[in-house]
């Protein structure tokens, strides 16, 4: 008998397509089953009866909307047992805290076992096909995936390396070195058609033994340098989004790479130490014609906000080397900072431990990022503007109202060469300040603002003796009065409205 | 190693949890003693099914407000004075078979220990000239548990509070019979003398026929469940006299406006991979509303072997919401393999139970409850038009004569602007009368009679001050309307009086 399915995701912000989900609808329409696809808590399907709902789940922190869905979907289900299933990252992650909070238990790991959805016959899951046609019942005007135009896959699973930041040890616990790429695309490509893209979300490509044949799977998969996409002539791009493992690329395997239209190239740049490794690679990569490297950054693990602004000027001064590289590839690398977020955390704003970083760098950080939405520009002139020229004037950005790091420069920055005097002059009379700071009085300043508790920098500024430290914990308390003070003469309100234009965000002002 | 014999001890609490602990209402004793009846009737149809014409399928009920006394008789198989003390006296045993007789566990009979001071089971045979009384002094019986010093086994305090008798029977040897006689009866609110509350309990949980002159639909339900339901069977009971049948009727009451009328009888079946779990007839109706409490019949209501599970809410969780299985009328019989607890609320865990319960949302709960949504959805949609209609024909209305007060007319303008927001299509139409109402006059203004300025004042401060007070509009319109009337003609009558002249 046919049965109904109900595929749900909780609605929190995703980018990729929900694979897991997109497998087992493939598995269910092979039976003959009715399908149904949809996003987060939906009061419409209380009006069918389902046989089966199989409810997605990410990361750690999206816990609140996924526990919610799950709750919704088993009240509607009359908690009928062994009806629901939920899967995913945050339901390996975190099985037990699920069923404490649901009274479900949840799949682990990958969908690699009949047993774990009790099939009655033995197809594996996880090596099906993904039915694209599902992500379309719930993509509106508001609301759409990305990569929908790429063959998602993975050419290997799991990773050789147990890094203590990483969950993959626990998703994908085994190495399996090869998977057959170019099945996989053909497979996908007889029930969804053709696509552009090749996304591959291998952990540790270059850790496998079967490199090589990998290689030229995804070559005769079609995606060979230069391969174009139907008729639309389109650049086929390949991309392994997980990034690739520094340490393991070796020159032989950097020319396999570039056999295929990697873009980006992403290498991972996750500790100061490794900077030597890194920038061999980098160098390599570039010696090999890589067009664009989008390099993820980690911080606020074992870092500090110093070594974070060493690593991305790093990657500046590689793009000021390459651009001047007048024979070879005009390489570009892009920054792409991510924040550890600790592998249990079902909040994303929790104190990770480490004593270097503060919830005002943090937030700080998010400001500066938020004008490219995550990465950071490569252009020497624009990474100055917004990081600052120094681990000291980073520093001093950080520690800076949100409002005075969003606006910090004049509208017409641009044509003033003297980078001081881009700045607003606020901005320039908290920098002189900062500047002239003793060491205590700078510790003073951080201990009151990092906790981004307005009233504990209210408690600290009576308390406090230092003019400095008083000076700047005003303009944190009252930001306003401080930008009017060194700004201009100010008559009444209504001008306040008008310094408030002029400053234009720094986010209109780079775009 | 050698086990060390070990007797366990059945302490005197047992007693009290297994009677007066098992129910949450005093009128499940009817419900359990009524159930035996039925077992036992059934039982000597079995054996004399040759002279089935003999076996009479009634049981009576008496309750006596004067003596304070209930008696339950049945003419069933009755008990032979040679098993008299191992069926009556022993706990928890059972001749009975799981899955053939309504009830089995042998405890049903204790219901009544905890509600009388003096519980007696009088019973006789087919063929013997003697009969037994046996009887449970519950009043010692609470006492015994009540003292703190004593820790009795059950086992002695049932030889301390009961005796058995046997007496020689002159009437008819073969009659046979059994009695349950409660003395003295008390009970919180005296719900167990309360006949009216008895014959409605019974009358919806108990295996009592259709009232055929009342419900149509009676032979319909009979024959098919008669047909599908192995335990589907009907007795005929008595209270103080009067036959109990189920309360259902061909007109259904939900409000004091609202009668709906059954259209038909679905049946429906519950099955699991091809096996009938259970089997539901449904009642036909347009899904108005909530059917009236009072009426007895509202939800669809669990049976087994004809006698209801639990209460009437017991589906109810299986809709999406609770309230929705009152919008609909019918009884679910099942088959068999569900077991019920020894609570008659539920059902043993099992794999059927699931499947039951799975297969009743998907059968009934989930779509009925999607009908009762739509169904809802257009009788608010049709409200609602005609509502705008009506505003429609005032504004019009307004339109052609004049509005009676500004306040009417800012409040029908304010109506129309409401149902343009509301409305898709026509919106260029109403925008239209929305204009025209505001160029519309007063209804004086044309002054085709004259009118003093104060007294044209006047009128118009007490005909904004009616719409304002009245909160039905219509009638704030209907009195306006008698006023112009009246001081159109007054004034009217003036002026040709003048004009004579």
């Amino acid at each position: 008998m046919n049965k109904k399915i109900l595929l749900v995701e909780p609605t929190y912000r995703t980018k990729y397509p929900p694979l897991g989900l997109m497998k087992l609808s493939t598995y269910h329409k092979g039976k003959g089953d009715e399908v149904a696809f949809v996003k987060g808590c939906d009061k419409k399907a209380g009006n069918i009866f389902w046989d089966r709902v199989y409810i997605s789940s990410l990361f750690t922190w999206t816990w609140k909307e996924t526990i919610k869905t799950i709750a919704f979907y088993n009240d509607l289900l009359f908690h009928f047992s062994g009806k629901i299933y939920v899967g995913g990252i945050l339901a390996s992650l975190m099985p037990d805290e699920i069923f404490n909070a649901t009274g479900i238990h949840p799949i682990v790991g990958l969908l690699d076992n009949p047993q774990k959805i009790d099939q009655d016959d033995k197809i594996i899951i996880d090596r099906l096909p993904p039915d694209y046609d599902i992500v379309k019942q719930v993509e509106n005007e508001s609301f759409t995936y990305n990569n929908t135009d790429a063959y998602l896959g993975y050419a290997s699973r799991g990773c050789i390396r147990k890094c203590s930041y990483c969950a993959v040890k626990t998703l994908e616990p085994k190495f399996i070195p090869y998977i057959n790429v170019t099945r996989m695309v053909n497979s996908i490509k007889k029930i969804g058609g053709d696509k552009q893209n090749l996304l591959l979300m291998d952990n540790n490509i270059l850790a496998s033994s079967k490199f090589d044949a990998i290689i030229d799977d995804i070559k005769t998969a079609g995606f060979r340098k230069g391969a174009t996409y139907g008729t639309t002539r389109r650049k086929r791009k390949v991309d392994f989004n997980q990034g690739l493992d520094a340490r393991l690329l070796t020159e032989s395997k950097m020319k396999r790479l570039s056999e295929i239209p990697l873009d980006p190239m992403r290498v991972a740049f996750d500790d100061i130490k490794y900077e030597s490794t890194y920038v061999q690679a980098v160098r390599l990569a570039h010696k090999y014609g890589q067009k664009n490297m989008s390099n993820y950054v980690l911080y606020n693990y074992k870092d500090t906000p110093e070594d974070f602004y060493k690593r991305l000027k790093i990657n500046i001064d590689l793009n000021i080397e390459f651009a001047s590289d007048k024979n070879g590839e005009k390489t570009i690398i892009y920054s792409f900072p991510m924040r550890f977020i600790p592998l249990n955390a079902t909040d994303r704003n929790i104190d990770t431990g480490n004593l270097h970083w503060n919830k005002q760098y943090l937030r700080a950080i998010k400001i500066i990022l938020n004008v490219t939405k995550g990465p950071v520009m490569p252009g020497a002139e624009f990474f100055y503007q917004a990081f600052g020229s120094s681990e000291k004037e980073f520093k001093s950005i950080l520690l800076m109202p949100d409002d005075f790091i969003r606006n910090r420069v004049v509208p017409n920055w641009r044509q003033i060469s003297c980078s001081d005097k881009r700045l607003m002059p606020y901005v320039r009379k908290w920098k002189e300040t900062y500047f002239s700071m003793s060491k205590s009085e700078e510790k003073a300043l951080i201990r009151a603002v990092g906790p981004r508790d307005v009233d504990f920098i209210k408690k600290e500024y009576k308390s406090s003796k230092a003019k400095k430290v008083k000076a700047l914990l005003k303009a944190h308390l009252d930001p306003m009065s401080f930008m009017i003070n060194n700004n201009i003469k100010i008559i009444d309100n209504k001008d306040k409205e008008c310094v408030k234009k002029s400053t234009m965000p720094f986010s209109a002002n780079i775009c | 190693m050698r086990k060390k014999k070990y007797n366990a001890i059945f302490g005197k609490y047992l007693l009290d949890s297994i009677s007066i602990g098992m129910y949450n209402n005093p009128l499940m004793l009817f419900r359990e003693y009524i159930q035996n009846s039925t077992d036992s009737i059934d039982e000597l149809a079995k054996r004399f099914k040759a002279r089935k014409s003999q076996s009479k399928r009634a049981i009576e009920i008496s309750i006596n407000g004067q003596n304070h006394s209930i008696t339950i008789k049945d003419y069933g198989v009755g008990v032979s004075i040679y098993q008299a003390r191992h069926m009556l006296h022993n706990v928890g045993v059972s001749s009975k078979k799981q899955g053939i007789d309504r009830g089995f566990r042998g405890i049903g009979r204790l219901g009544g220990l905890g509600y009388c001071d003096t519980l007696r089971f009088v019973t006789k045979a087919s063929g013997e000239n003697k009969y037994s009384i046996s009887t449970w002094d519950c009043k010692k019986l609470k006492h015994i548990i009540a003292n703190n010093k004593s820790s009795i086994e059950a086992r002695n305090a049932i030889e301390q509070i009961t005796q058995l008798e046997l007496h020689s029977y002159k009437k008819n040897i073969q009659d046979n019979f059994f009695i349950v006689e409660m003395l003295n009866v008390k009970s919180s609110r005296n719900i167990l003398l309360n006949v009216p509350a008895i014959k409605d309990y019974i009358s919806q949980v108990a295996p009592v026929p259709f009232q055929v002159k009342n419900f149509s639909w009676s032979k319909t339900i009979n024959s098919r469940l008669r047909l599908k339901v192995p335990k589907y069977s009907i007795y005929d009971i008595y209270v103080n006299g009067e036959q109990i049948y189920k309360p259902y009727k061909d007109t259904i009451i939900i409000n004091k406006s609202l009668v709906d009328k059954i259209q038909n009888v679905d049946f429906i079946e519950f099955k699991h991979d091809e096996e009938l779990l259970a089997i539901g007839w449904v009642a036909n109706l347009a899904l108005l509303g909530a059917i009236s409490k009072a009426s007895g019949t509202d939800g669809l209501r669990l049976r087994s072997g004809n006698i209801m599970v639990d209460n009437k809410e017991i589906l109810s969780t299986f809709f999406r919401e609770k309230r929705f299985n009152k919008y609909l009328l019918g009884e679910v019989h099942i088959i068999n393999k569900l077991i019920l607890n020894s609570r008659r609320d539920d059902f043993e865990d099992s794999v059927y139970k699931e499947n039951f319960f799975n297969s009743f949302a998907k059968e009934i709960g989930i779509p009925f409850s999607r009908k009762i949504r739509e169904v809802s959805m257009q009788r608010s949609l049709a409200r609602t038009t005609a509502a705008a209609k009506d505003i429609v024909k005032v504004a019009k209305r307004i339109t052609r004569n004049g509005y009676l007060s500004q306040f009417q007319k800012e409040k029908i303008t304010n109506n129309l602007v409401q149902i343009k927001n509301n409305s898709t299509h026509k919106t260029q139409a109403i925008d239209k009368l929305i204009n025209k109402l505001n160029k519309s006059r007063y209804i004086f203004q044309d002054r085709d009679i004259e009118i003093p300025d104060n007294t044209y004042s006047f009128l118009e401060t007490m005909l904004d001050v009616i719409h304002k007070e009245c909160k039905n509009q219509e009638e704030a319109e209907r009195i306006s309307n008698i006023i112009i009337t009246k001081t159109k003609s007054m004034f009217a009558r003036n002026e040709t009086t003048k004009g004579a002249a």
